[in-house]
């Protein structure tokens, strides 16, 4: 039982449902990851964004995310030490962020997220409280700024979740 | 077997969903984090920041991570740092006193999850407290994750 139980079994039964109560046939779940190659950020640089899209032939239920290599492994002398980056996710086809976005009524600026605070490793994984349901050539955009003690190498982001093939997608 | 920590959050969020339902809603979850940001907290300072909830959507509270820097950009797994949460709407303190931030804030890889969740009205706002109990500057980033709640008002049939 992983530490953070948010029924996730559950909610990809849900899901499921969903797809038949539209009498859509199920292929195929399985579980898949989409991978977010972030290289290296350069300390104080400007924002680096990396776009995700989902394959062509199927639905993808985006459960939670990865980050590797964590702060807590000891890689290189320019390793994660000081991993203050911040990140700002927004689905391109629903034009929606999943932080705080533009305050119409204060223009305040966007919001961004402390990757550390939605991101685990493959031991104990970050969930969201409620899976995102991406569809079949959905992008995601994921945009990057670093502020730490020194350049993040290497960094990858994983986007974990369940593959849905269905007939409709293809 | 149970996990000690199996606070079953998406069966409280699928029961909430289908309250409102059952009022004659169509409801759609959505990820959401909000942001509560101290850059820099100072050294021995007591700073508040108001979390204002958008006004589009309610928002369900799950859940709590924190992470913390030096201005220099060294990592503060256990900074010390008190904390004291109070949403504005319901005019109730969450806590008697001030908490350690490790007590009710973790990390991406284990959050501190909220043994009920939360809801906070649109437009409502969270009142965070940082009270810095160390010398040193730190740059500290709250993160209150949750889903926001669209609602639908449903046709009636007549």
């Amino acid at each position: 039982m992983p530490y953070q139980d948010w029924g996730t079994a559950g909610q990809i039964k849900r899901v499921a449902r969903l797809y038949l109560e539209q009498r859509i046939r199920l292929d195929a779940m399985h579980w898949h990851h989409l991978e977010v190659v972030i290289g290296t950020l350069t300390n104080g640089a400007s924002v680096s964004p990396a776009v995700v899209t989902v394959p062509p032939d199927a639905d993808f239920l985006w459960l939670g995310n990865l980050i590797t290599p964590h702060p807590e492994q000891s890689v290189t002398a320019t390793g994660p030490a000081g991993f203050a980056t911040l990140m700002r996710i927004e689905l391109q086809d629903e034009y929606k962020q999943l932080g705080r976005h533009r305050d119409r009524s204060t223009d305040a600026p966007a919001g961004w997220i402390p990757l550390m605070n939605v991101c685990g490793r493959g031991r104990m994984p970050f969930l969201w409280p409620w899976p995102i349901l991406l569809h079949a050539r959905g992008q995601v955009r994921f945009d990057f700024l670093h502020r730490g003690s020194s350049d993040l190498v290497a960094a990858r982001l994983t986007m974990l979740g369940i593959k849905i093939i269905h007939e409709a997608a293809a | 077997m149970l996990d000690y920590f199996d606070f079953s959050q998406s069966r409280q969020l699928a029961k909430r969903k289908a309250e409102l339902q059952r009022s004659g809603y169509k409801v759609s979850y959505w990820p959401f984090v909000y942001a509560a940001d101290f850059l820099p907290l100072l050294g021995n300072t007591v700073v508040p920041v108001n979390v204002t909830i958008d006004g589009d959507a309610p928002f369900i509270w799950c859940a709590s991570t924190f992470s913390a820097f030096t201005t220099a950009g060294a990592a503060q797994t256990a900074p010390n740092i008190l904390i004291r949460l109070r949403p504005e709407t319901i005019q109730r303190e969450l806590m008697n006193a001030q908490v350690h931030l490790i007590s009710v804030f973790g990390t991406g890889e284990r959050p501190h999850m909220l043994y009920m969740p939360m809801e906070l009205p649109a437009k409502s706002v969270l009142s965070v407290e940082a009270d810095s109990e160390t010398a040193t500057d730190i740059n500290l980033r709250l993160s209150f994750i949750g889903v926001k709640v669209y609602l639908k008002k449903l046709a009636r049939a007549v």
